[in-house]
């Protein structure tokens, strides 16, 4: 196998960035979001629009931030609001096309949990004293609550379970509460009439929902992976049938990455293989 | 301070931030703490809460930052109302917070970040709840994860609502299909930080605004710190430029670098040397209280602070107008890590 010249992270932009069309309007939070769609408006996507919930309309950042409201967020935007403007109107009112979006773990549903969890997965936790804390919804809640959306993780052992240990942001199956008791319904059904999972992209490959079920498939395996090896790191019973592998990406697209997107390793310095 | 002939016969809002913290905070208040993790927090105010010793705080805001990680570990915190535990990142999750809040020392309730700047927005109209979208479907309407109601403040301290949530069906279109309302939530003090305030208190916010403009409406009081304060003939000049009028805001705390180590758009760019040593003694119970010492105990006051920063780092911080931040910053302690 010739010499790899592009790193997983790397990777992960790219393929991720792949969803995002020339003209679309993108919520991304700080993170490979940002990566991404940074990276999409600097290619085949510049006509792409970035909305952040610190209150910033298509940013052309001079130097990435490390904050979605620090003085860099800001740089070269069109309108500079509030939170509840991104969030409210363009999130929330659907005057967006898509978010690109974090978790801890997702499930067989594209169900997100980027808040906590019990320190054996699957068992009953105290919210007063869960196991493992990670950040919370933040804005991921919201956006996926009215938009489409692309999810980032890494590929790990037990991020995948069949359903997520405690739900943050809705995907295609999400949960009711009635007198003690969880349901499960279609997120239209909970008053989710927007909105859902578009893809999951991590380290390793690139999950999609089948049409029919909602249920999550491998679409891709990038390079130096097994079909059969993702598989047994999943936690439903994954339909692995209709995987391709991924081209690697052109070493054009990874130059524009590393010398023009993010030449001072902001983003690229910060996220773990 | 020139021009007093507008503020002739009024008393004055303008006051150091140890007075404002005298004067304002008390021990079991609700907090808002405005900004945005790296930028407009008012650092200044935060330090003096932990010298005054106040303690049982429930902290809330539209969004986190580092001083809620500073706040526990001064002691302050009995809980945090809010949709993320860390400073984005410079620091992804907040050691220290993350800890406490595991092992059941500080109590952690989780609603999403709109559903936030919705409770102070409800609270600015004098509204009981606002709808939203978010939240249905998801764990944060779980009642089994009713964090406030868990440790007791539902039923009990009227500042805290009967419910975290409550679905409705809409009763106005055909589809009757369910949102989620969210209740007003009323801090007993707001602290948010502006470039420009007038004499009177009219705010004038620089950049993008998070949630301030909320969550000063919704405060029963309003601390504003500040990197200049203005005649308000001067404000009228702009009046497109402010966004919270001068009957809104109780104190103003005028300070250069009130925000240090974080930024304030067009001002100063944040420390990030400073932020790596701090998040990095936060999170190890050897390094965390020297460091307390060190920048908070010892501190006398915000002069004696920026004494000890030194005019060269401070000056390093300095906005460039072309770019609100300084292009130059040195940020070298967050690459390649």
């Amino acid at each position: 196998m010739a010499e790899q010249y592009y790193s997983v992270p790397e990777m992960v932009a790219v393929e991720t960035s792949k969803f995002v069309k020339d003209g679309m309007v993108i919520f991304v939070g700080i993170g490979l979001g940002l990566l991404t769609a940074s990276l999409a408006v600097k290619t085949h996507a510049p006509r792409a629009t970035i909305l952040m919930e610190g209150g910033t309309v298509d940013s052309r950042f001079a130097h990435l931030p490390f904050s979605v409201c620090e003085p860099r967020s800001a740089y070269g935007c069109t309108v500079t609001t509030g939170l509840f403007d991104i969030l409210g109107y363009n999130a929330g009112g659907a005057h967006a096309d898509m978010a690109i979006l974090g978790a801890a773990q997702v499930d067989q549903y594209g169900n997100l949990n980027s808040s906590m969890g019990p320190r054996q997965s699957g068992e009953p936790f105290d919210v007063l004293h869960p196991g493992w804390r990670a950040t919370g919804s933040g804005g991921a809640n919201d956006s996926a609550s009215g938009l489409p959306f692309v999810v980032n993780i890494v590929h790990q052992d037990r991020r995948f379970p069949k359903v997520v240990d405690y739900l943050t942001s809705p995907g295609w199956m999400v949960k009711e509460f009635e007198n003690g008791k969880v349901k499960w319904v279609t997120r239209k059904e909970a008053g989710l009439i927007r909105g859902g999972p578009v893809a999951i992209v991590t380290t390793q490959c690139v999950m999609k929902f089948d049409e029919k079920t909602k249920i999550a498939y491998l679409a891709e395996y990038f390079p130096g992976t097994d079909p059969g090896e993702i598989k047994k790191t999943i936690g439903w019973d994954i339909d692995i049938s209709r995987a391709v592998q991924t081209e690697p990406p052109s070493r054009e697209v990874i130059n524009i990455l590393r010398n023009e997107v993010d030449p001072d390793k902001v983003l690229l310095g910060a996220l773990k293989k | 301070m020139s021009d007093t002939s507008e503020s002739r016969g009024m008393k004055t809002k303008i006051m150091s931030p140890a007075e404002a913290v005298k004067t304002f905070i008390k021990d079991g208040q609700i907090i808002a703490s405005g900004g945005f993790t790296i930028t407009r927090k008012s650092y200044a105010i935060y330090y003096e809460m932990i010298r005054q010793g106040i303690r049982d705080i429930k902290l809330c805001h539209v969004t986190p930052g580092g001083p809620d990680e500073l706040l526990a570990a001064g002691g302050c915190l009995a809980g945090i109302t809010g949709c993320y535990v860390g400073d984005e990142l410079v620091q992804v999750i907040h050691p220290y917070c993350s800890r406490q809040i595991k092992q059941g020392n500080i109590w952690h309730e989780d609603y999403s970040h709109y559903s936030m700047i919705l409770r102070f927005k409800a609270a600015a109209m004098g509204l009981p709840f606002l709808p939203t979208h978010s939240q249905v479907g998801s764990d944060l309407i779980n009642p089994e994860y009713d964090v406030e109601k868990k440790v007791g403040l539902r039923g009990s301290d009227n500042r805290f609502p009967l419910e975290k949530f409550h679905v409705i069906k809409d009763p106005f279109w055909p589809e009757h299909q369910k949102v989620c309302l969210v209740p007003a939530l009323i801090p007993d003090v707001t602290v948010i930080h502006a470039q420009i305030v007038g004499e009177k208190g009219t705010v004038r916010i620089m950049g993008p605004l998070g949630g301030d403009v909320e969550e000063a409406y919704a405060g029963r009081k309003v601390i504003v710190t500040c990197d200049q304060v203005v005649p308000e003939h001067y404000m009228s000049k702009d009046p497109n430029a402010n966004q919270i009028p001068h009957h809104i805001i109780d104190a103003i705390v005028p300070l250069p670098y009130a925000c240090h180590p974080v930024s304030s758009y067009m001002n100063y760019d944040y420390d990030a040397t400073f932020l790596r040593e701090f998040h990095t003694a936060m999170g190890d119970d050897s390094k965390r209280d020297k460091w307390l010492q060190e920048w908070v105990y010892e501190i006398k006051d915000h002069w004696h602070y920026l004494e000890k920063l030194g005019s060269e780092r401070l000056s390093k911080l300095r906005a460039n107008p072309a770019y609100a931040y300084n292009p130059d910053n040195d940020r070298s302690a967050y690459m390649n890590k």
